[in-house]
């Protein structure tokens, strides 16, 4: 121990300290929250960025003692959340605070830039920011950020755009306006998950399985049980027998049911084997390390042909029932189920043969794909392969649950609270009314919060000890036991006449979903769902089957499938203009699709059942496409600065959807306060994207009130109506479409209680800023306050409120196209993005800068995969790189050197006013817009992604 | 991650706890003692902070470099020569710049080291202190290439400062790795003098190769100076040979040979060009 002293923001403190505590832990337990944690002391994401001695530190890797009698600034000395600085608020205002888990670091690192170079260059700026991960938004908008910043120090206003505005007929809707979270956001205030926890709580530790594959044969927590402060220890032999599946997705869910909280089988190292709760976290890892456990360890399967090969050892091999929709001849089926494995249980048939390791299957077709191939002049197939990818939210899975009032209550960092509530309910067989699930801040999610992976065990471990529980996946957990992108092969088939025409497609994917069947169909299936519609070819064929295997589990992540069949499909379509010998820009311009074109396709590609057919709605493919052509100048060739570098172009077409027609599901309701102010209460889940504000923006723009007099409450089951959740790019269109309805619901009653007031006829009605119900027949005006105010008077009709509800089965499909210009050495391998242009229609981009920000932080994060990162797995499983050095995450000096994202104005039809989704569509064109530039500069198709250096030479010829 | 944190006060202080401490290791910036998955197993820290071994003094004929100088400060002093400024770049994070020192660099001699092989090319030479046997305090000049070579006897050896000579010497250094904070497979470099004659001298061949470590290649060096390997490919094709490389998770052996050796040859094409820096 040693007595330390540090001067925190003008503060002394002086206190006794273990010599091997962090900084970052003493500055958290003196009150400085906004020192975050990310990477456990890798010092690698920036997030517990402190200034030492006027230094930039990470604080998670210096010693407390390190700094004695050090001068240390956190975020909390830049301003609150009602007195930002002006750094704070330029990036509130820019758009890049979004998940926000770093934004206080990066706040405090660009105003100490400022402070000591008001007017940075752009290299300078890179060069602060480049010890900071971002994942969210993507690095472009902070150098936005940091000019308006020096602009309004040195003048006191900004002088520059801060992101292009939409629609000249609304006033909040398609401006930038900042987030409403924002501020407290970037000021570092409580808002996560960890900032809940109060001091009593217990902690949750989870002993691993070392093994990919074995049984466990026997388990022995008797000594485990006698540490001092084990509440608990949850094993496969006391957990509840109940199967579920941690996929928070639709209801019954397209996955099987095949898991318990902690099963007798482990299936991936990294599986549940116990959960210890204790009075501290060092008291429960002692326990953990005096648990004895004997497996019967099995061979694994790793691959999609290991686990298709004949005899392949078997993933799951229990039980399996159905639900609904049971084949004949099960029991025969399950003749050889081995009990020891438990069961996999089937909502409805998802063509699975778990004997054959297969956890689900689809195929579908229009027209005649022979026919097709028959008419072609050209036929290619080919294959593409994708690995394991993680999704690095900054924020790991986190949980804090507690009794309150007798109901289990947990804080919960997930982009589906109503999911949540479900299967935790399941899991610990308590209906829902017992249950309450708060959404806190989400410091990045990207699907992978989409699945319930930590609140199942939190919330049981809760519910039957009475005790406050808390637990953090570290960050080696977040790579091991967590969800990850699938990794798939996918071949596509596809003919085209010489002039170009597609005569048909038809895709094979692969999927490998690991351990347990989370979004096993419907990821898959994305491949094909989000990129077949984009051509408009009539005969068309797709199958997709995803075998079990003892990867890392799988889940759901930005984009689904889309990534993948997008990099398979669009390179395809690029080999195949060139086996034709046209350009590839003009075969795409040939065969997209086009507004009311029907498509056909979307018949077989429902997830789990027949899908809409509809016809292309608002579309901005082609304007993408003709902007980004010129923007990049197609089809001119440019030098690279030395021999060895050569320089290409290459183009993706991409798609997604806003939500799930027919499956998802918003709703909310709203209400006027009694000073004229509004609460709207949406079921939707902001998870930093700013759904929100988005939420707001409805009651704004309605009403004519300024983002401040609304009140947004969301996240929370006990408050709030039912949502499907923040997934498969749903949360602008229903999340966002039910609070529109909402409040044009609360429009319509408050008009109606006005007339009565003002003895007006409604139609003679209509409202206007600054709150107020004004009549265009006699000029009397009502401010909201009296019309409330009357209304809640003893003698008035009641409060007014509004509601809503979002569903539909029309597909607002999001359009757009990414261009990219490389440049490749070819005597090392190396791959530069020199320019990437992402152009999209997002409908009416309700918050454009934060829009723009989404955009950014998607392609980037589509290029780490395309270029850079990927799980790396040993012969026994073991993931070699589960670290941030180690994996590969692209950073600021990743960016390329010219990045733009565009906007392209659609108006579609039915989004509220006219929006569409924007992110996760911008994860599916980096890699076939690199795949096509890399062939442009050197001649070489890559089929498999990551396209390392290695891989590159490998093609060249370079190595073997 | 260490348990005791022993704050030296002087040079003689700092050698004196190094000995009476077993399992302790120097405390330089501590971004890989602290660091979140290190392998360095210390049970005690002996901080050097207090040391004042943070300076770069231009000392005439040489540049001396206190061993606790951090990455930034390399890039940020007009004294220090451009291709140390570059190999410190290598450090992607301006934030770990500040943090990790050169000694401390030097001093894990890591396989994915961004100093390591700059410093061997440089010829450099490193101020150190120790205790002899008895307990006598003895400073030395160490030559870089002997504190590399006899390594593990170096182990209490305290380097005070890096001292680089300002003889007109090539020295460049390449650094491979997926992504710039990625974990490199391999950093290499060359260092070497033209004299009169356009006679080849001094010559060092230098690589940090993921898994395999830090290797000097004498016979390279030996065989350029020999004029046995004049061009970039007879450097090459040595380099490739005389490498040793595993395959790991960082990339395969075959490929770490290769961008190892074609590096080293960038490195060798440029100092023929006349690239002394």
């Amino acid at each position: 121990m040693s007595t330390i002293t540090l001067t925190v923001n003008n503060k002394r403190h002086t206190l006794e300290v273990a010599d091997n505590r962090t900084l970052r832990s003493v500055l958290v337990q003196l009150g400085y929250r906004s020192v975050r944690d990310s990477d456990d002391g890798e010092g690698f994401v920036g997030s517990d960025t402190v200034l030492l001695n006027d230094i930039p530190v990470y604080a998670n890797l210096t010693l407390a003692v390190q700094a004695d009698g050090a001068t240390i600034r956190t975020a909390e000395s830049l301003g609150n959340s009602r007195h930002l600085n002006a750094v704070q608020q330029a990036m509130v205002d820019s758009g890049v605070v979004q998940s926000a888990y770093n934004a206080p670091a990066a706040a405090l690192l660009l105003t100490w830039l400022l402070e000591h170079h008001p007017e940075p260059t752009r290299e300078q700026v890179k060069e602060v920011l480049s010890g900071l991960f971002i994942r969210d938004s993507g690095y472009e908008q902070y150098y936005t950020a940091v000019k308006l910043a020096s602009e309004r120090m040195k003048t006191g206003a900004y002088q520059s755009e801060i992101a292009p505005s939409f629609r000249d007929n609304l006033t909040y809707v398609g401006k930038p306006k900042g987030k409403v979270d924002g501020a407290v956001l970037v000021a570092g205030e409580p808002a996560f998950v960890e900032d809940r926890v109060q001091p009593g709580y217990y902690s949750m530790v989870i002993l691993r399985s070392p093994h990919a594959h074995a049984y466990i044969k026997k388990i022995d927590i008797s000594e485990a049980l006698k540490v001092e402060g084990v509440e608990t220890i949850i094993t496969h032999e006391n957990c509840p027998d109940v199967y579920y599946m941690q996929a928070g997705q639709s209801n019954p869910e397209p996955s099987p049911h095949d898991r318990r909280l902690l099963n007798q089988k482990v299936r991936h190292v990294g599986d549940r084997v116990a959960a210890i709760v204790a009075e501290t976290e060092e008291q429960a890892i002692e326990a953990r390390d005096k648990i004895k456990v004997e497996y019967e360890v099995l061979k694994p399967v790793f691959t999609v042909e290991e686990a298709m090969a004949d005899g392949a050892p078997r993933v799951h091999n229990g039980i399996v029932e159905f639900r609904s929709g049971e084949p004949e001849g099960l029991a025969e089926y399950n003749k050889d189920a081995d009990p020891r494995d438990g069961k996999v249980v089937y909502m409805f048939p998802l063509h699975g043969d778990i004997r054959r390791n297969i956890a689900s299957a689809a195929r579908g077709q229009i027209g005649d794909v022979e026919k097709g191939f028959a008419e072609a002049d050209t036929v290619i197939e080919r294959t593409y392969r994708t690995t394991q990818i993680q999704c690095t939210p900054l924020e790991p899975h986190i949980c804090y649950a507690r009794i309150e009032g007798g109901r289990l209550e947990l804080h919960a960092s997930t982009q589906v609270p109503y999911h949540v509530r479900r299967i935790v309910g399941w899991v610990c067989q308590i209906p829902e009314n017992k249950i309450r699930v708060i959404k806190e801040r989400v410091g990045g999610g990207y699907g992978s919060k989409q699945d319930v992976l930590v609140e199942d065990l939190v919330g049981y471990a809760t519910w039957i000890t009475g005790k406050p529980v808390f637990y953090r996946n570290t960050r080696e957990e977040e790579f091991i036991a967590n969800s990850t992108r699938h990794p798939m092969r996918v071949t596509v088939k596809m003919g085209a006449k010489k002039d170009g025409t597609i005569t048909a497609v038809e895709m094979d994917v692969r999927a490998n979903t690991g351990p347990y069947g989370n979004h096993c169909l419907t990821v898959p299936m994305n491949a094909c769902s989000k990129t077949l519609p984009l051509l408009a070819v009539d005969n068309m064929k797709f199958q997709v089957i995803t075998y079990y295997s003892n990867i890392a589990p799988t889940g759901a992540y930005q984009g689904y499938g889309a990534p993948k069949g997008s990099y398979a499909l669009m390179t395809c379509m690029a080999e195949l203009a060139e086996a034709v010998g046209i350009d590839y820009f003009q075969m795409a311009m040939k065969n997209k699709v086009e507004t009311g074109y029907m498509l056909e396709i979307l018949r077989g590609l429902g997830e789990g059942r027949e899908g809409n057919v509809v016809p292309v709605g608002s579309c901005g493919l082609e304007e993408s496409l003709v902007r980004g052509a010129k923007m990049i100048e197609w089809g001119k060739k440019v030098e690279g600065p030395s021999p060895e570098w050569k320089v290409g172009k290459g183009f993706a077409m991409i798609q997604q959807g806003s939500g799930l027609p027919g499956l998802d599901h918003g709703n909310a309701w709203a209400k006027l306060l009694t000073d004229g102010t509004f609460q709207i209460f949406s079921g939707g889940a902001d998870i930093g994207t700013g759904l929100d504000t988005v939420t707001a923006k409805m009651i704004s723009e309605a009403f004519c009130v300024p983002l401040d007099r609304v009140t947004v409450t969301s996240g929370d089951t006990d408050s709030c109506t039912f949502d499907t959740g923040a997934f498969a790019s749903s949360g602008t269109y229903f999340s966002g479409g039910a609070s529109y309805k909402a409040a044009e619901d609360l429009r319509r009653n408050l008009l109606a209680e006005a007339a009565l007031q003002m003895e007006e006829d409604v139609d003679d009605l209509s409202l206007r800023a600054p709150g107020e119900v004004y009549s265009t027949k006699t000029g009397a005006v009502l401010s909201y306050a009296e019309l409330s105010h009357t209304a809640l008077s003893g003698t008035g009709r009641g409060q007014v409120m509004g509601s809503g509800s979002f569903t539909t089965l029309h597909n607002s499909i999001p359009y757009g196209a990414h261009f990219a210009q490389v440049a490749v050495n070819t005597r090392t391998g190396e791959v530069k993005v020199q320019k990437f242009y992402a152009l999209q229609d997002a409908g009416t981009p309700i918050n454009p800068e934060l829009a723009m920000g989404q955009l950014y932080g998607a392609a980037l994060k589509s290029i780490g995969h395309t270029l850079y990162e990927n799980m790396i797995l040993d012969e026994e499983g073991r993931c070699l790189n589960p670290n941030f050095t180690d994996y590969g995450v692209p950073m600021i000096s990743e960016v390329p050197e010219d990045f733009k994202a565009v906007l392209i104005d659609v108006n579609d039809e039915v989004g509220p006013y006219g929006a569409k989704s924007i992110s996760e569509i911008a994860t599916n064109g980096a890699a076939p817009a690199i795949a096509t530039a890399i062939f442009d500069a050197v001649g070489i198709w890559m089929r498999s992604w990551p396209f390392s250096p290695e891989k590159i030479l490998k093609e060249l010829g370079k190595i073997q | 991650m260490i348990q005791e944190f022993l704050v030296a006060s002087n040079i003689s202080d700092a050698l004196a706890l190094k000995r009476n401490n077993t399992k302790s290791m120097w405390f330089a910036g501590g971004t890989e003692i602290n660091r979140y998955g290190s392998t360095l197993d210390a049970k005690v820290g002996i901080s050097l902070k207090a040391l004042g071994l943070d300076q770069i003094v231009d000392e005439g004929p040489s540049i001396r470099i206190g061993s606790m100088v951090n990455l930034q400060q390399l890039i940020d002093s007009p004294l220090v020569p451009a291709w140390l400024k570059e190999a410190a770049r290598y450090c992607g994070s301006y934030t770990r710049r500040h943090m990790a020192t050169i000694g401390g660099n030097l001093a894990l001699m890591s396989d994915h080291s961004f100093l390591v092989p700059a410093l061997l090319a440089s010829r450099c030479t490193l101020m150190t202190a120790n205790l002899t046997e008895g307990g006598a305090y003895s400073e030395d000049e160490v030559p870089v290439r002997e504190y590399y070579t006899y390594y593990k006897q170096h182990a209490t050896t305290l380097i005070l400062a890096i001292s680089l000579p300002k003889d007109k010497r090539y020295v460049g250094s390449r650094r491979y790795a997926l992504s710039v904070q990625n974990r490199s497979a391999a950093n290499v470099a060359f260092g070497a003098m033209m004299g009169e004659g356009l006679v080849i001298s001094h010559v060092r061949v230098v690589a940090a190769i993921h898994g395999s470590g830090v290797q000097r290649l004498s016979e390279v060096e030996n065989a350029i100076e020999a004029g046995e390997l004049s061009s970039r490919e007879d450097v090459q094709l040595a380099v490739s040979q005389a490498l040793e490389a595993v395959d790991d998770f960082v990339g395969s052996s075959q490929y770490k040979r290769y961008i190892a050796a074609e590096g080293i040859g960038q490195l060798f094409g440029e100092f023929l060009k006349g690239g002394a820096r």
